[in-house]
């Protein structure tokens, strides 16, 4: 009776549990806040926790183009039965980005909790009420997200603070609101990805071999976006100014748009080469239980960094050295090269102890920008070779 | 009073078997699915499906529509009206053999 149930259940929440862009939109609203609490700290401007709701926002528009069509390809398509409002307000996102937006908005100068925290509340509770049983992890940005609504009721605005410019206080605790807020959408999103692929994939049967071949190839697709990051983050240290550093969020959030155009362009003209019978390949996915906890772990660290903004990130520099060594080990020898994920990192603790922490965040952003340009360049070289080989193979079998 | 055995032998066969009650319990939580999102939430084999698809919609409880997406075939099930009326009464009599069996008192040793 519990597979039957777990079938229906499934099923009536496809769309819902497809998990991974609410995750990115999570993930992206957490990089965006500790970034924008780090690079202003010794910047002498006061952070604006609205740019990392844009980095949310843009995060969430990639994760759509990123994913909608590999879940498509991977799990296969239903078309839902009825919507309605109570169906709307129990999206995992809903909540957050309307209350992002009355955030926006209301620019956070009156003593009022921020609604995207009220919203995360608001939704996961829905969730929580609706499908308690098989997605308990809806207590992780319920309980976010009323810490969220505490922390800023709390703070008093500045009597004194210009209407268009951040208010320091109240903007320090809505960074530290949007990063608990981030860190748990991401983790309800990857968990619902799990129950989603748990549910719907058969257990792999293939080598270790040919499955290293298909995250090679799902990660050799982040190559454009790590090399801008880098870029970016590069830029930024060269101009050493500190307007510069404290608009480092934004100008990443608008290279990523920028980006995310322009692969929807030259998906358009693929396309439209292929008309009228043509669609794009088929591109599986190879996201599984070790990447998702390798992202966690990242994301956690950046999170016990952002809270204590006074020190250099030395602790999502370490997460990303052992993120970046359990991958190198579980596909031993495959990628070895991700061997340089840790180094990047090690070098970088060593740079971070000198510099202020807007720097020493810069330049971890970059060392790790930059290792993964290089691991995600070589995943993609080595996945066409792999793929080559196979190729071979089967015409010397015929 | 039938007994439980006699609801348990009433029920539906084409439905009771656990490979389509798995595809109809899944066709009737959506208005239509495909063939590939049926093959994943059953883990059913292609060739098992199909037979399984097919009796299904011979016995007029799953209509099955063919379309093309440019040069790719696709294949989507929709749950009949009839076949939501079976799936009904299935649960229904699964509803009295548990309720027979719960009726069912234990004889007192004498």
């Amino acid at each position: 009776m519990n597979d039957v149930e777990r079938i229906a259940f499934v099923t009536r929440r496809f769309d819902e549990l497809k998990g991974l862009q609410t995750a990115l939109a999570g993930a992206g609203l957490l990089f965006g806040a500790v970034a924008g609490g780090f690079l202003s700290a010794s910047s002498g401007y006061a952070a604006d926790p609205f740019q990392s709701v844009m980095f949310g926002a843009i995060a969430f528009g990639y994760g759509h183009q990123l994913f909608w069509r590999r879940y498509r390809d991977t799990f296969g398509r239903i078309q839902p039965g009825r919507f309605d409002v109570a169906r709307l307000v129990a999206m995992p996102t809903f909540g957050l980005i309307v209350g992002a937006v009355i955030d926006m908005a209301s620019g956070g100068h009156r003593q009022w909790p921020s609604y995207a925290a009220v919203g995360v509340a608001v939704s996961s509770a829905a969730i929580l009420i609706r499908d308690g049983r098989w997605r308990p992890h809806y207590m992780i940005p319920l309980a976010a997200g009323l810490l969220g609504v505490a922390v800023t009721a709390a703070v008093p605005p500045l009597a004194f603070a210009l209407p268009h410019a951040p208010d320091p206080r109240r903007a320090a605790v809505y960074l530290f609101a949007y990063m608990m807020l981030g860190l748990s959408v991401m983790a309800a999103g990857l968990l619902d990805h799990l129950l989603l692929a748990r549910t719907l994939t058969p257990r792999q049967q293939g080598d270790s071999r040919a499955s290293a071949t298909a995250r090679m190839r799902a990660a050799s697709r982040h190559t454009p976006w790590a090399a801008l990051s880098a870029l970016v983050a590069l830029v930024t240290l060269a101009a050493r100014s500190p307007y510069m550093t404290v608009m480092m969020p934004l100008a990443v959030a608008s290279s990523f748009f920028c980006l995310t155009i322009a692969q929807a362009c030259v998906n358009t003209v693929r396309l439209a080469r292929r008309f009228p019978h043509g669609t794009l390949p088929h591109e599986p996915f190879a996201f599984d239980v070790h990447t998702a906890a390798a992202v966690f772990l990242v994301a956690v660290g950046a999170l016990i960094d952002g809270v204590r903004l006074d020190a250099a990130p030395m602790v999502s520099a370490v997460a990303i050295a052992l993120a970046s060594g359990a991958t190198a080990l579980r596909d031993w020898p495959v990628r070895r090269h991700y061997l340089a994920g840790v180094a990047a990192a090690l070098v970088a603790i060593a740079i971070m102890r000198r510099p202020s922490s807007a720097d020493a965040f810069t330049t971890l952003f970059f060392a790790a920008a930059a290792a993964l340009t290089f691991e995600t360049y070589r995943d993609g070289r080595l996945a066409r070779a792999a793929v080559a080989t196979t190729e071979c193979t089967d015409a010397d079998a015929i | 009073m039938p007994t439980p055995f006699e609801h348990l032998q009433s029920l539906d066969r084409l439905v009771h078997e656990p490979a389509r009650l798995a595809i109809l319990v899944a066709l009737s939580a959506c208005d239509k699915a495909d063939f590939l999102f049926l093959l994943n939430i059953t883990g059913l084999t292609k060739g098992n499906l199909s037979s399984h698809l097919s009796k299904l919609a011979d016995a007029g409880l799953v209509a099955i529509e063919k379309t093309y997406e440019g040069k790719t075939p696709i294949t989507y099930a929709k749950l009949t009206l009839e076949g939501k009326e079976a799936l009904k009464a299935y649960w229904k009599r699964v509803d009295k053999v548990r309720q027979g069996i719960r009726q069912l008192k234990p004889l007192r040793s004498t």
